[in-house]
């Protein structure tokens, strides 16, 4: 570390440490594949642990009436943030 | 009743959802029963059909992975607004759903762990969880805090570090 004073204008340790290509397209397409695993992930996961018996292949009405109620997976939390209306 | 039958306009303002031309005979009888029966979980209103906004976590639901991007494409591109208050049935999704699982993109565990690699500073399988983070939040197609700490749970070891392909293993297990 070579710049603890003012010298430098900006924070050197930081950018030493956090390196994070903000601008590099490659970068970005990778974080963004990560993430959509991710969020796929999380959905099925969350869709799971609220859906206890896997498929009920009684009268499908009765399950699907309850889920309706009960809201699947809480997919509000887990709603695209690129969206700014609540859904109803 | 009015004089003349109300008509659909002809050209629709705002931008309609492009099918994709996907073959339907890739879809078993039981995957076809799955689909819509998770379908049939998404709608809570009643119609037979789901909003704009639904449609990245159904595709998701059904064991896609498709960007939010990749999402909005196929939509046309929506709007805000129309993304709150469009809705499709189920004939309209399946091939948007049919596209997502034609994609040649899709990310396989190589895909994850290479990735993931790139900040594995010391080349020993670890990342650093707080640059995971970070990374998450301020690359790609950022998540938020909540979503970055109920995918993170009991991810990080007493070090604060990802073992990443153990954690990619776990990630493609649901």
């Amino acid at each position: 570390m070579d710049c603890h004073i003012e010298e430098c204008g900006q924070p050197q340790e930081e950018e030493d440490v956090m390196d994070i290509p903000l601008d590099d397209p490659e970068a970005n397409k990778a974080a963004a594949k990560i993430q959509a695993g991710f969020r796929g992930h999380m959905t099925r996961k969350k869709m799971k642990d609220d859906k206890p018996r896997e498929e009920v292949s009684s009268s499908g009405d009765a399950l699907n009436g309850s889920q309706r109620d009960s809201e699947p997976a809480g997919s509000e939390g887990v709603e695209a943030d690129d969206t700014a209306a609540p859904e109803q | 009743m009015a004089d003349a039958p109300a008509e659909a306009p002809a050209a629709p303002a705002e931008a309609a959802p492009a099918p994709a031309p996907a073959p339907a005979a890739d879809v078993s009888a039981d995957q076809l029963e799955d689909f819509k029966e998770a379908f049939g979980l998404f709608d809570r209103v009643g119609d037979s059909k789901v909003a704009y906004n639904q449609v990245a976590d159904l595709m998701r639901a059904l064991g896609q992975n498709p960007t939010n991007k990749d999402v909005a494409a196929i939509l046309g591109n929506p709007s805000a607004e129309d993304m709150a208050n469009q809705r499709i049935d189920f004939d309209t999704f399946l091939p948007m759903l049919q596209t997502v699982i034609n994609s040649p993109q899709k990310g396989t565990y190589d895909d994850y762990v290479e990735g993931l690699r790139v900040f594995d500073k010391e080349g020993n399988g670890t990342v650093m969880g707080a640059e995971l983070r970070i990374v998450l939040s301020t690359l790609g197609e950022k998540m938020t805090e909540a979503e970055i700490d109920a995918l993170m749970t009991g991810q990080e070891d007493e070090n604060g570090s990802v073992h990443y392909e153990a954690f990619v293993k776990h990630i493609l297990s649901v």
